[in-house]
């Protein structure tokens, strides 16, 4: 996997200078085609189009790499699929902890990523481009069900739900990380952690100019469960019945299994 | 070496796993019982989500009851009457149970009840036993006779049976209510019951001990196995991988306890017992009580 992903970064290396004539070219290029407009050069790619997690999985590096105009600067945002969370909060009742209150956020995406070329506060010192394109976990929009916004008892549960996800290694935004090879094409390693969850994520691409979002790009990985455990769990949760059946009989096949090997010794 | 649980979500040492399933099963060997009421917290304690800790715990139950209750048939010590009315009320005590667990779970305090379960019965059988353990301890020495049998009103019961086996003629609602409530009990806490089971049968019914336990496996068998059935079509909650890893390590480790138990004192093992679930029962109020590091818990879903 690694080599195709190897492959991949190195044919747009050669293509980037390709890229980087195409203002010299259009001459030549006019007599078959018309020239392609300059703000076309926006491109993103992965290096795998699949992670698939098996029963050692201890997480990946995502490699991201494409291109962007020259002198302006990238933001890579990969999202998770967007789903309706629960936060609950815990309240003592008679001197024991029990389960209280609740909020229920409906979309929150189950894991986000972001890598720029320079930080986020200096990309966007007035935080506009940043609110309306959801840049940071912090700004992520989580739709509070039933609620008034603003609540102030609300605004704790999303707190407490993005420090749950940050801890979990699951929402993460780096600075600085999208490194420049040469003036257009650029590469960042997102990782994705050891409990990332399943599901169709996208790669969404800004490309920045002053401090405004001049142009965007997607693509797309699955992540994948793959091997016994995949088959466990799906057994589990589509065929519950067969699964409850089988367990059963694997476990008496066991235990009668270990009186047979122990009877036989003295 | 790291293991993806698939239905507990996490990722876990398999020698971890394998030494707390050796040393629960070498307790087991040791002192006769089936050791779910231990394993259970410890899998809590150890970040197992305590529905699938419960719902794992009684699908292991099921290998380790039935290795067990082989070796007591092939002695001839199982009361097949006596087995049969307690499953009958075990199986309708445990579906109720298991949809009592469905229920909490939906409502979020399943994780509370299990704990609280916990402390109740470990808290209570635990004092029980180190107290009449202490009592033996310093009787020994002084040769106290033996308590007689006293006559009660569950004596008095209708519906009297016959149990040739044992040997015993009282009211076959007793061990039918006894079962039920042991079965509700086995699908709440993943235990197979055993050690509340076992003095029941001694005490309440007056079986002779020979068969008590023999007879506890056997219905311990169909009980559990009708929870794992239940949980795993219901609650989807029954790790196989898990239960495949617990069951590895508890054989072994029953094996080698079966052995040392033989040279070890009665009554001194029953005292370290006691103290070990009575050490359990205060983790798990201690986690109950104590102010938790983070207040909040998510969950995926409206």
């Amino acid at each position: 996997m690694c080599r195709t992903a190897f492959a991949l970064f190195a044919a747009v290396l050669l293509l980037c200078p390709l890229a980087a004539q195409s203002g010299e070219a259009p001459r030549q290029a006019q007599r078959q085609a018309p020239a392609p407009p300059p703000r076309e050069t926006i491109v993103v790619e992965v290096a795998e189009p699949t992670i698939n997690i098996d029963i050692g999985f201890e997480g990946a590096d995502l490699l991201v790499f494409g291109l962007v105009e020259a002198g302006t600067d990238a933001i890579v945002v990969v999202r998770g699929e967007t789903r309706a969370e629960t936060v609950r909060r815990k309240e003592r009742f008679l001197g024991v902890w029990t389960t209280g209150a609740s909020r229920t956020f409906l979309t929150v995406p189950a894991f986000y990523a972001l890598a720029s070329s320079r930080p986020l506060d200096h990309l966007f010192p007035d935080e506009f481009m940043s609110n309306r394109f959801e840049l940071g976990a912090d700004k992520l929009n989580f739709t509070p069900y039933d609620i008034v916004p603003g609540d102030p008892t609300t605004d704790a549960f999303r707190d407490a739900l993005l420090s749950h996800k940050r801890d979990a290694g699951l929402y993460a935004e780096t600075s600085s990380l999208v490194k420049f090879v040469s003036e257009q094409l650029f590469r960042t390693t997102l990782h994705m952690p050891a409990n990332v969850p399943l599901g169709r994520y996208i790669v969404r691409l800004y490309m920045v100019r002053g401090d405004r979002v001049v142009g965007q790009r997607e693509t797309y990985f699955m992540v994948n469960k793959v091997g016994v455990e995949e088959k466990v769990y799906r057994f589990a949760h589509q065929h519950g019945v067969l699964y409850g059946l089988f367990s059963v009989v694997l476990a008496l096949l066991a235990g009668w299994l270990v009186t047979l090997f122990f009877r036989t010794r003295p | 070496m790291n293991v993806y649980l698939p239905i507990a979500e996490i990722s876990v040492n398999v020698f971890v796993l394998l030494a707390m399933g050796g040393i629960v099963g070498l307790l087991s060997g040791l002192f006769g019982v089936g050791g779910g009421f231990l394993m259970t917290p410890l899998l809590i304690f150890f970040g197992i989500p305590p529905v699938v800790a419960v719902a794992t715990q009684a699908n292991q139950i099921v290998a380790t009851s039935v290795s067990g209750a082989l070796a007591h048939w092939r002695r001839g010590n199982v009361d097949l009457a006596m087995g049969g009315m307690l499953l009958a009320g075990g199986i309708v005590g445990s579906s109720g149970g298991v949809w009592l667990f469905s229920y909490l779970r939906e409502i979020g305090q399943i994780d509370l009840v299990i704990k609280g379960s916990f402390v109740l019965f470990l808290g209570t059988i635990g004092s029980m036993m180190f107290v009449e353990s202490l009592k033996a301890y310093m009787k020994r020495r002084r040769n106290a006779p033996p308590v007689k049998r006293r006559h009660y009103w569950i004596h008095s019961l209708p519906l009297k049976m016959k149990f040739r086996k044992s040997g015993i003629y009282v009211s076959a609602l007793l061990p039918v209510v006894l079962g039920a409530s042991i079965g509700f009990l086995v699908s709440i806490m993943g235990i197979g019951g055993g050690f509340i089971m076992v003095p029941a049968m001694i005490y309440l019914l007056g079986m002779p001990t020979i068969m008590v336990i023999g007879t506890s496996l056997f219905q311990i068998i169909f009980v559990t196995a009708n929870v794992t059935f239940l949980q795993a079509a219901a609650n989807s909650n029954v790790d196989l991988v898990l239960a495949v890893i617990l069951m590895a390590g508890g054989i072994i480790g029953a094996q080698f306890g079966a052995r040392w138990g033989n040279r070890l004192n009665a009554v001194s093992l029953r005292l370290l017992l006691s103290g070990l679930v009575l050490l359990v029962c205060m983790k798990l109020i201690y986690d109950l009580v104590a102010t938790p590091a983070d207040l909040y818990s998510i969950v995926v879903g409206g």
